[in-house]
């Protein structure tokens, strides 16, 4: 069951119908897989057509706090480290120095609704920032990742 | 700042877009000045959102904007503690403003290319979104 899901995110993926990321809207897909071996009450599966629609949805996480590091007597907007904690979502947080950032994406905790599948995120400034590294959490709740681009440190950790 | 016509309308979906985001906005802002206290310092737009402040200066000129208003900005972010400043021009900036603005982190932007989205993540340091497929 989950290959299948897996493979109709791979679709649409592969053929960019969610590239504009355009909440809310509904996608029409199908797809055919061919199995080799599996079996099903003790009679062989060859083959499973998989069909229906897909509808992005976008979960705004908010962060809760902003701690910012530096001297006492500097004010709060002169300090260069800043950490955004998002602590809606775990132990998630945002690291910044300047325009660099370190992401930690607690996703340990998320709560998918049934016959959902986290896919992507997305972090948008008001001005472009420098990616230092990204770490992700995953738990029992999102025990895979698959982690596709380059030229970024990744960490993944598991309970 | 001066605004009329096309810039007006632009600078008021800027306004809008801000008041819409949840965050703290004041229209032409008037802040303390913490070197001296008697003058109050005007801000076109001042954003505050989780403790940052983040002031946004417009510009409706024919020619560039160069790298004398830059340096106005930088001080300003620093007398007024600002977390970021946003300088928004209608014609672009000259190459030296560019560069003097990106070595002292004063955000340039052009009017026109501004996006809906981005006016919205403006002061909200990073905005982190989850997408999620839901399969039916």
């Amino acid at each position: 069951m989950q290959s299948l899901f897996n493979a109709a995110a791979q679709k649409l993926g592969d053929a960019n119908l969610m590239a504009d990321e355009q909440p809310g809207r509904i996608v029409k897909f199908g797809l055919g897989l061919e199995f080799d071996g599996f079996r099903l009450c003790g009679a062989p599966v060859l083959e499973v057509v998989f069909s229906g629609k897909a509808r992005l949805i976008a979960l705004e996480v908010a962060p809760s706090l902003v701690y910012s590091y530096g001297e006492p007597n500097k004010d709060f907007g002169l300090r260069e480290a800043m950490i955004q904690a998002f602590s809606s979502l775990g132990k998630t947080a945002i690291t910044h120095s300047g325009s660099r950032i370190w992401t930690f994406l607690d996703l340990s905790e998320l709560e998918i609704p049934p016959f959902c599948q986290f896919r992507f995120w997305r972090q948008d400034a008001g001005q472009e920032m420098d990616h230092e590294a990204i770490e992700f959490q995953l738990g029992q709740k999102l025990e895979q990742l698959k982690v596709t681009g380059k030229g970024l440190k990744v960490n993944l950790c598991s309970m | 700042m001066k605004a009329s016509g096309e810039f007006e309308q632009q600078i008021q979906r800027l306004y809008a877009l801000l008041a819409d985001s949840g965050a703290e906005v004041k229209w032409n802002d008037h802040i303390l000045d913490p070197d001296n206290p008697s003058q109050l310092r005007q801000i076109d737009v001042t954003i505050r959102r989780d403790g940052v402040l983040t002031l946004v200066e417009c510009r409706q000129h024919k020619s560039r904007q160069d790298v004398q208003w830059i340096e106005e900005l930088m001080g300003r972010r620093i007398s007024l503690a600002a977390h970021a400043v946003i300088a928004v021009s209608s014609s672009g900036f000259t190459a030296g403003a560019r560069a003097k603005a990106s070595k002292h982190g004063v955000i340039l932007r052009d009017l026109q290319q501004l996006s809906d989205r981005e006016i919205v993540s403006w002061g909200l340091r990073v905005a982190l979104t989850l997408f999620i497929y839901h399969y039916s």
